[in-house]
């Protein structure tokens, strides 16, 4: 017998697993051969070594801690609602999540997608925040496109095709990178009013965001749109913002901060969006129909193992209140609460009891701070 | 399969109550697996706070996730899987964050010295202040933890753990052989390391 198949039976041989035969083979090479003594002696020692590593106890606050994390996560939709539409004071973990959200926000605006609020604010040769789209990593359309068929309205139908790509491009960006946006003044209902409040604001951040780049693309597109309505690619979270009293009766304040924070890191996409997911596996889509613009009903997923799961789906007027059904689902995919609202307003609340059944309003105590609305 | 505790309901019988959104019955099973679960991760990672992190990750995934598990296998066989799974990532992370790799276990075979990584000899106290100042234990954990995750895994899981083979199979998603094989590598890196740090055996 050679040494090196002896050898491979080494571990049988210790564990008691070979068969007689095969065994006895070992035993005659071993009688015969020093090495392999000695090699298997060294594994035996090597085991018992690696057998005096003793259990260790659990800490006796393990299976509580664990229950309390259960308890606090499995209603993530609550914590999501508050995050994008309320105003509740934040739990650890909302926090965490809130922190991606504003360094999402952060991220896309540095990036420079704003159309709509450049175009209104800046002169029109200089000011638009822009995009090289030279300078933007890759990206997989065919994972983002699925819900862009609709992505623009009539108005833009006459827009070049070139523009119009590259309006598209700009999209599919800022879905990429999560969809989130610099939101506009709360509840404004005309371009006008969107001006004078924020213009400072406004101007400043679109001023740091533009970075001085104007690509030609983006030049075409905004000499065709000057006397248009400002189209294009408002994201949802704009429409969150707006509708929230929470985010959007102070979103001068959450906003430069926000801006001032994060944007120094100007990762790519990609990266951005690989972070979101370890951290807070949460992916926002827009979906369904545009209307000047602007998304109409917005379904946001988690990620969990690999595994998307629908959280929960948003849905607009025209002017980005709140409008509709709006679905919160739990971990197993059943609706959790479903708030109807019109224009911005909640009308009726149900709500899934720990039975399984539903009820409706008024608002129970799980959900503080919907009263708010 | 059950570590300790509660006998008089099965895990399929309390799984069935969770389920059906039955807190009470996913603590009675975090009680009776926490343990092993702990100590798998553990020894996969080498550090005890770590390894309780990565339980309660388990924990939730598997809460989570237990609409999913179907009884085709065990359910502590499941749950070990996703404890490994959790360990996984977060050794990943830890890795990413602290911008410490672990060697390849191709490279110790195959060189003289490469076994010990170059930064971890540095960072750490050398062999010989290992020896004074700590446990022969923390010496072979050192060991077990420089390999690299599937061979560590089979041989945590194996040698430490005591499973069956066709239980590791399972939790692994891999063929016995393969178990067999990564082991016998495991084993023979685990045992040059000791050699090495021990100076012998």
């Amino acid at each position: 017998m050679e040494c090196d198949k002896a050898k491979k039976g080494f571990s049988g041989f210790l564990e008691n697993t070979l068969p007689q035969e095969a065994r006895e083979k070992i035993i005659t090479h071993l009688s015969s051969c020093n090495g392999c003594r000695y090699e298997l002696k060294e594994l035996e020692k090597t085991l018992s070594l690696l057998n005096t590593l003793d259990e260790v106890e659990p800490p006796a606050w393990l299976t509580r801690k664990v229950m309390a994390k259960i308890r606090k996560e499995t209603a993530p939709e609550k914590g999501l609602w508050e995050r994008f539409f309320g105003r509740a004071s934040f739990s650890p973990p909302a926090a965490a999540l809130a922190t991606v959200a504003v360094a999402v926000i952060a991220f896309v605006a540095f990036k420079g997608i704003w159309p709509g609020a450049g175009r209104i604010m800046m002169p029109p040769s200089s000011a638009t925040p822009a995009h090289a789209p030279s300078q933007e990593p890759k990206h997989d359309e065919s994972k983002t496109l699925r819900n862009n068929k609709d992505a623009h309205s009539p108005k833009n139908a006459s827009v070049p095709l070139a523009a119009n790509k590259a309006r598209e491009d700009v999209h599919l960006r800022s879905e990429e990178a999560g969809t989130i946006q610099p939101p506009l003044p709360a509840k404004s209902t005309s371009s006008e009013k969107i001006i004078a409040p924020t213009e400072n604001m406004a101007a400043s951040t679109a001023n740091q965001l533009s970075g001085g780049a104007l690509p030609k693309a983006k030049a075409m597109i905004q000499a065709q749109d000057q006397a248009t309505v400002p189209p294009s690619v408002l994201a949802p979270q704009e429409m969150a913002a707006q509708a929230g009293p929470g985010l959007s009766s102070k979103p001068g304040a959450l906003q430069d901060k926000s801006f001032k924070r994060k944007p120094a890191r100007n990762v790519p996409a990609a990266t951005n969006e690989e972070a979101m997911k370890e951290m807070g596996d949460l992916r926002r889509q827009v979906t369904g129909r545009y209307e000047n613009g602007r998304p109409k009903a917005v379904v946001t997923y988690s990620i969990i193992s690999g595994q998307e799961k629908k959280l929960m789906v948003e849905r607009f007027d025209e002017y980005g209140l709140r409008h509709g059904l709006q679905e919160a689902y739990d971990h197993n995919g059943k609706v959790a609460l479903a708030v109807e609202y019109r224009h911005g307003k909640v009308i009726s609340v149900r709500e899934l009891t720990a039975e399984g059944t539903y009820r409706n309003g008024p608002v129970s105590e799980n959900w503080p701070w919907l009263k708010l609305h | 399969m059950t570590q300790s505790g509660n006998r008089q309901e099965s895990d399929e019988e309390l799984v069935a109550q969770t389920k059906k959104g039955g807190l009470t019955a996913f603590e009675n099973l975090v009680g009776r697996h926490q343990k092993k679960m702990l100590n798998i991760a553990f020894r996969m990672c080498g550090n005890y706070e770590d390894a309780c992190e990565i339980v309660q990750d388990a924990f939730l995934a598997a809460y989570k996730g237990i609409g999913r598990f179907e009884e085709r296998s065990g359910f502590s066989t499941w749950l070990y899987t996703i404890t490994l799974n959790q360990t996984r990532n977060h050794m990943k992370k830890a890795s990413t964050l602290s911008a410490r790799r672990e060697h390849s276990l191709n490279e110790p075979l195959l060189s003289e010295d490469g076994f010990i990584q170059a930064d971890m000899v540095s960072n750490k106290p050398s062999a010989l202040e290992v020896l004074e100042k700590r446990d022969l234990r923390e010496i072979i954990q050192q060991c077990v933890s420089g390999l690299d995750d599937e061979f560590r895994e089979v041989l945590v899981l194996r040698d430490i753990q005591g499973f069956a083979y066709a239980e590791i199979a399972a939790m692994l998603r891999i063929a016995e052989g393969t178990v067999k094989s990564r082991l016998f590598r495991a084993r023979d890196s685990v045992k040059n390391c000791l050699k090495k740090l021990l100076d012998r055996i």
